[in-house]
C-alpha cells in the first residue's frame, strides 16, 4: 500500500515537472517571437528617400517664400508688424524643425520601433507643441487676433481646422507603440495591433511630416501673395 | 553520458537559482524603490526561491535520489530559471520595448510584472514536485554498506 502511494506521488511529481516544463518553454519561445518581433527592422524604399528629400526642399522654399518680406523696405497695405511677426513666427518653426537631428532621422536606411518612437517624440515636441501651437496657433484665431491682416479673418477658419487636425494626428500612434511593452496570452486581432508596427507607423508619422510641413509652406505661400513680392 | 548530463544540470540548476533569484530581486528592489515601497511587501515573491533553495539542500544532504538523479526534473528547472532570466535580461536591456524608454528608469516594469504571476506558477510547481519526490521506498535489494566488507573477504579467501 505504502509502495502504491509512493509512486502515485511520484505519477503527480512528474505531471507536475511535466506541466512546468511544458509552461516554461511556451513562455520561453513567446519570449523569442516577441524579441523577433520588436527587433523587425524596415528597409527604406528609394521613393522613401525621395519624399524625405521634399520635405527638405519644402523647408528651403518657405525660408524662400518668408525672405521676401523685408520690414524696412514694406510699403504694402498691410500693417509691417503683423507681417513681421508671421515671418518670425515661420522662420522660428523652419529653424526648429530643420536640425541634424531632423535629418538624422530622415536619412536613415533602416527604421526599427525605436526610431519611429523618436520619430513620433519629435513630430510631438517640435513640430506639434513648439511650431504648431507655440508658434502658429495664434495666427489661426478667429477672435482677438493681434494680427492686423485684411485677409486673415477668412482664412484663420481653415488654419485653425488644419492645425487641430494636426496636433491630434499622433497620440494613437504613441498608444500604440507603448502597447509592445507587455505580452500576454494575445489573440491574432491584438496581434495585428501589437506587432509589426513598425512599418505602419513610420508610413503614418512620414505622412504627418509632410502634412505638417505642407501646411507651413501653403502659410508660407498665402504669406508671399499678402507680401506681394514686395521687398 | 547519462551521468554526466545529469551532474552538469544538477551544477548549472544551482548557479541558474542564485542568478535568477538575484536579477529578480534587482527588478523588485528597483520596481518598489520606485513607488517608495518597503520591500517587506514583496517577500510573497521570494518565498518560492526560498522554498526551492531549502528543498535543493534537503535535496543533497538527504541525498534525495528521485531527485538528483533525475534528468528530467534537473531540466525542467534549468530550463525554467533561463527563461525567467531571459525576462529579466529583455526588462532592462530591451530598448525596443518602448516603455523602458519613456519610464526613464532604465527597466521595463511593466513587462517584468507581467511576468511575476507565470514566474510565481512555475516555482511553486518545481517545489510541489520536488517535494513529492522526497517521498521515496529504500530499494531492498540494492547492496548496502555493510554488505562490500562480506564480499570482499569472499574475493581474498578465493584469492588464497
Amino acid at each position: 500500500m505504502k509502495k502504491f502511494i509512493v509512486e502515485y506521488l511520484h505519477i503527480i511529481a512528474y505531471a507536475i515537472t511535466g506541466l512546468v516544463f511544458g509552461f516554461s518553454f511556451f513562455l520561453l519561445l513567446l519570449n523569442c517571437y516577441h524579441y523577433r518581433d520588436l527587433h523587425k527592422t524596415y528597409i527604406k524604399q528609394e521613393s522613401d528617400f525621395t519624399q524625405e528629400e521634399n520635405l527638405k526642399k519644402r523647408l528651403d522654399e518657405i525660408n524662400t517664400n518668408i525672405s521676401t518680406f523685408n520690414k524696412n523696405a514694406y510699403q504694402g497695405p498691410e500693417n509691417s508688424n503683423s507681417l513681421s511677426s508671421i515671418k518670425t513666427r515661420l522662420d522660428l518653426c523652419v529653424r526648429r524643425i530643420n536640425t541634424d537631428k531632423f535629418n538624422e532621422i530622415l536619412s536613415r536606411k533602416e527604421i526599427n520601433i525605436q526610431d519611429v518612437y523618436e520619430m513620433q517624440q519629435f513630430y510631438q515636441t517640435i513640430i506639434s507643441n513648439e511650431c504648431l501651437v507655440k508658434q502658429l496657433y495664434e495666427i489661426s484665431l478667429t477672435e482677438n487676433n493681434p494680427l492686423q491682416i485684411s485677409t486673415l479673418p477668412t482664412m484663420a477658419p481653415f488654419f485653425e481646422d488644419e492645425i487641430n487636425q494636426l496636433i491630434k494626428s499622433t497620440d494613437y500612434m504613441q498608444k500604440i507603440i507603448k502597447n509592445n511593452s507587455s505580452y500576454a496570452f494575445s489573440s491574432d486581432s491584438s496581434k495585428l495591433d501589437l506587432y509589426d508596427q513598425t512599418k505602419d507607423s513610420y508610413y503614418s508619422l512620414l505622412n504627418d511630416y509632410t502634412e505638417a510641413i505642407d501646411f507651413m509652406y501653403d502659410l508660407s505661400v498665402w504669406y508671399k501673395n499678402i507680401v506681394g513680392g514686395v521687398s | 553520458m547519462k551521468k554526466i548530463i545529469n551532474g552538469l544540470l544538477s551544477v548549472f540548476k544551482w548557479i541558474l537559482l542564485f542568478a535568477t533569484f538575484g536579477i529578480t530581486f534587482y527588478i523588485v528592489l528597483s520596481m518598489y524603490d520606485r513607488v517608495d515601497k518597503s520591500l517587506i511587501e514583496s517577500i510573497d515573491l521570494f518565498i518560492p526561491y526560498i522554498m526551492l533553495l531549502i528543498l535543493f539542500m534537503v535535496n543533497v544532504f538527504v541525498k534525495n535520489a528521485p531527485v538528483n538523479k533525475n534528468i528530467f526534473y534537473n531540466l525542467t528547472c534549468c530550463l525554467t530559471f533561463i527563461t525567467i532570466i531571459i525576462v529579466g535580461l529583455r526588462a532592462i536591456y530591451d530598448k525596443n520595448m518602448i516603455l523602458n524608454e519613456i519610464m526613464g528608469y532604465g527597466i521595463n516594469f511593466s513587462y517584468f510584472s507581467d511576468f511575476l504571476s507565470f514566474m510565481q506558477i512555475l516555482l511553486y510547481g518545481l517545489s510541489i514536485a520536488n517535494i513529492l519526490f522526497l517521498f521515496h521506498i529504500k530499494d531492498k535489494n540494492k547492496p548496502t554498506s555493510k554488505k562490500k566488507p562480506i564480499a570482499k573477504k569472499i574475493t581474498d579467501i578465493e584469492v588464497i
